[in-house]
């Protein structure tokens, strides 16, 4: 059985910070000329269609994101 | 006021009734359209006349900017909090990292009116235009959503 450790605040810390960096205009055309694969595809409509049918209006994602969100700020790991 | 108290329907019908032009931009458009990611701030496009008629629309919510109109104005960004975070970004044009000018006068005409929370509505960019303005300035995590955006432009071209 594999133990769970929890990344460690340095590890949260650097993971943010990657996913806030700016790319440069080099790395964004390079992510631009991949192109969206058939199964990229159909699994982000599956995800949108799941989302569109478990919460039918932009009233019932709003107020579900906010308690997602919720959820998952109390259950992140500290970065501090 | 905390994230419990802050009444979200409050917020759009005061936003909507402020005679600010306002478009929801960012992950929170994204959500009210369909695409599931999480955030935990507001991001509104205004224009450059407008930051006025938003300020004193969201005092009456005890929300504040931190910065006067006309230093908002220079640079282009604040940010109005009371415990919710709002981003707004005040602005005739905008250029994508790519130099596409996104003119705010025409993503406004081509918005779609969304309706949100407790009974108000807000105007959402098309989902073309959602994906250039998250190319103003672009974090790896924007990659994924422009992904998301490209997708959902798939589905709802596929479907007309």
């Amino acid at each position: 059985m594999t133990v769970f450790v929890p990344p460690t605040p340095e590890d949260v810390r650097a993971i943010r910070a990657e996913a806030d960096r700016v790319l440069s205009l080099d790395e964004v055309r390079a992510l631009d000329a991949i192109p969206l694969s058939a199964v990229e595809l159909a699994d982000n409509v599956s995800l949108i269609d799941w989302f569109c049918r478990r919460y039918p209006t932009p009233e019932d994602r709003l107020r579900y994101a906010r308690r997602a969100y919720r959820r998952w700020a109390a259950a992140s790991p500290p970065s501090k | 006021m905390d994230a419990d108290e802050f009444d979200e329907g409050e917020f759009f019908r005061v936003l909507a009734a402020s005679g600010a032009r306002v478009l929801l931009i960012g992950r929170r458009a994204l959500i009210a359209i369909g695409i599931p990611v999480l955030t935990a701030d507001y991001d509104l496009w205004i224009p450059s006349s407008d930051a006025e008629k938003l300020n004193a629309a969201l005092a009456t919510l005890g929300m504040f900017p931190n910065r006067e109109p006309e230093e908002a104005r220079k640079v282009g960004r604040y940010v109005v909090e009371n415990g919710e975070r709002v981003d707004v970004l005040i602005a005739r044009q905008v250029s994508t990292v790519d130099g596409v000018h996104v003119v705010f006068d025409e993503l406004h005409a081509r918005s779609v009116v969304v309706p949100v929370t407790g009974g108000a509505s807000i105007r959402v960019p098309s989902v073309a235009d959602l994906i250039l303005t998250k190319r103003f300035a672009v974090r790896a995590k924007d990659i994924a959503d422009i992904r998301l955006l490209e997708s959902h432009l798939a589905r709802q071209k596929e479907r007309s």
